[in-house]
C-alpha cells in the first residue's frame, strides 16, 4: 500500500492546522482527529509532528495558546499573521501542484492511449 | 494507560529538566490520553489502544529542534549507563536494611561495652577471686571484637553494591516509581524509628535515676544510661541505613533530566512555591520545639511522643493542601 511521503507532506502540516483552526479554536487532539476524518484516515498526523508544529508557529506568531477553561488541555487559535500565511501557503500549494502536475502521468495506460492527442 | 505513560516517561527520561520539555511532555501526554481514551470508547481493547497510541506517538528527535535539546538527544545514546533493575533495587534495600541492623548492633555493642565495668564492680562482693576490674575489660574485649567482626562482615556484604556509587547507573521511570512508593511507607517506619530513638536518648537521661530508685540493692543507673544510647542509636543507624539505600537508588539519574526530577518528589516540597515552601521549612523545628515544651512541662513522655507520627500525617495533608494551591495558582 502506497503511504504519503513525509518529506513530501511535512510542508503542509501547518496548512492542514490552520485550515482547522481558521474554523475556531482547537487543541491538540481534536485537530488530530479532524485531520485524520478528512483524509480518510489516509494521512494520520504523529503526536509529535503536531508538537513540533504548534512550537513552531505559535514562535512565528501564526497562533496563540491558552488553556481551556473547561479543561486542562491548551487551545490554539489563528492569529492574522496565521491567516495571511494561511493564504501564501494556498497559493504556495496551489502553484506546487500545478507545476508538479505537469509531470505526472494519470496512469500508464492512459498515457499509452492518450499518445496522439 | 500505565505502559502509555511509561513509554512516554522512557522517552524523555534523558532529557534536560527545563520548563520546555516539562511542557512538551504534558502536551504530548495529554494528546496520547485523548487519543486513548477514544480509542477505548469506540470498543478498542487496551493492546490495541496502547498500540496505536504509541505507533502514532513519532520520533522525539522531532521536537528536539523546537526545544533546543537537539544535541541532548543526540548525544544520549553513546553514553552506556547500567540500568538498576527493580529486583536489584529491592534486593539493595533489603541489603541494606540488614547492615543496618548489623551497623546498628555493633554501633550498640560499643556503646555498651563499658557497661561490664559498671555492672561487676557493683555484683561482685569486695573480695572476689576476679577482680571486677579484669571482667569488666573480658566484657568489653568480647563486646568490642564482636563489634569489629559486625563491622568487617558488613564490609564484605556490601561490597557488591559499591557499583552503585562507582558506575554511571541509571534507573527506569517504572523501577523508580515502584521505588518511591516502598520509600513513601518507609517514610512512616523511618518515623516511628527516629521518635523511638530520641525517645530513648531522652529517657537515657531520667533511666539513670529511675532504675537506682527502682533497684535499691545495686547501682545499675550508668549502665541504664548505656543501654538506652546504645538503643537509641540502633534505631538511628538502622533506620539511617535504609533511608540512604533509597536516596541512593532514587538520585542515580541525572538530577538535571526528566527522570531525575522523578526522585526529587514530584508530590513533595520542592515542588511547593514561595509561601508555601517558607512554611514547610519551619514545620520541623516547629513540631520539634512542640514537642519538646509539651514533654518538659508535663513529662507526659510516654503520650507526648505521639506527636511524630501525628505531624507525619499533618505534613502530607497540609503539602497536598499547598500543592493544590500552588498548581491552581500558576493556571
Amino acid at each position: 500500500m502506497i503511504e504519503i511521503s513525509s518529506d513530501v507532506i511535512r510542508g503542509y502540516n501547518d496548512t492542514m492546522i490552520l485550515f482547522i483552526l481558521r474554523q475556531g479554536p482547537s487543541y491538540g487532539y481534536e485537530i488530530s482527529k479532524q485531520i485524520k476524518q478528512m483524509t480518510d484516515g489516509k494521512y494520520i498526523i504523529k503526536e509529535t509532528t503536531l508538537y513540533s508544529a504548534f512550537t513552531r508557529m505559535e514562535k512565528n506568531g501564526f497562533i496563540e495558546s491558552f488553556p481551556g477553561e473547561a479543561d486542562r488541555r491548551t487551545y490554539y487559535r489563528i492569529t492574522e499573521n496565521g491567516l495571511s500565511y494561511y493564504k501564501e501557503k494556498c497559493e504556495e500549494w496551489e502553484l506546487t501542484k500545478e507545476v508538479v502536475e505537469r509531470f505526472i502521468s494519470k496512469s500508464f495506460t492512459e498515457e499509452q492511449n492518450g499518445y496522439n492527442n | 494507560m500505565d505502559t502509555i505513560i511509561n513509554y512516554l516517561e522512557t522517552m524523555f527520561g534523558n532529557l534536560p529538566n527545563t520548563r520546555e520539555v516539562l511542557k512538551a511532555k504534558r502536551e504530548l501526554l495529554q494528546m496520547m490520553t485523548d487519543k486513548y481514551t477514544e480509542l477505548k470508547a469506540e470498543g478498542k481493547t487496551e493492546n490495541e489502544a496502547v498500540a496505536t497510541v504509541i505507533t502514532e506517538f513519532g520520533n522525539i528527535n522531532e521536537i528536539a529542534d523546537d526545544l533546543g535539546i537537539d544535541e541532548v538527544v543526540n548525544s544520549t545514546p553513546n553514553e552506556v549507563k547500567r540500568i538498576v533493575t527493580l529486583n536489584e533495587a529491592t534486593d539493595y534495600v533489603k541489603d541494606s536494611g540488614t547492615a543496618g541492623i548489623m551497623c546498628g548492633a555493633a554501633t550498640a555493642l560499643c556503646i555498651t561495652s563499658l557497661c561490664g565495668f559498671i555492672i561487676f564492680d557493683d555484683i561482685l562482693p569486695k573480695r572476689s577471686l576476679i577482680s571486677a576490674g579484669v571482667l569488666g575489660f573480658l566484657w568489653m574485649a568480647i563486646f568490642i571484637t564482636t563489634a569489629v567482626a559486625l563491622y568487617i562482615i558488613n564490609g564484605n556484604r556490601n561490597a557488591k553494591w559499591k557499583f552503585l556509587e562507582r558506575e554511571a547507573c541509571s534507573i527506569e521511570y517504572g523501577t523508580a516509581k515502584e521505588l518511591q512508593k516502598m520509600y513513601d511507607m518507609h517514610k512512616t517506619m523511618r518515623a516511628i524509628y527516629i521518635s523511638g530513638g530520641v525517645l530513648c536518648c531522652i529517657l537515657s537521661v531520667f533511666m539513670g535515676g529511675f532504675v537506682d530508685d527502682i533497684i535499691k540493692k545495686h547501682d545499675f543507673g550508668g549502665a541504664a544510661f548505656f543501654l538506652f544510647v546504645a538503643i537509641g542509636t540502633f534505631l538511628f543507624i538502622r533506620c539511617g541505613f535504609i533511608t540512604k539505600a533509597y536516596d541512593t537508588l532514587l538520585s542515580v539519574n541525572d538530577r538535571k533530566t526528566i527522570s531525575g526530577s522523578f526522585v526529587d518528589g514530584q508530590d513533595d516540597v520542592s515542588q511547593l512555591t514561595g509561601k508555601a515552601k517558607d512554611i514547610m521549612s519551619v514545620y520541623w523545628p516547629t513540631i520539634t520545639c512542640i514537642y519538646l515544651c509539651w514533654s518538659f512541662l508535663t513529662f507526659d513522655w510516654h503520650i507526648s511522643w505521639l506527636i511524630w507520627p501525628i505531624a507525619a500525617v499533618l505534613r502530607a495533608i497540609l503539602i497536598a493542601i499547598l500543592k493544590k494551591d500552588t498548581v491552581s495558582g500558576t493556571n
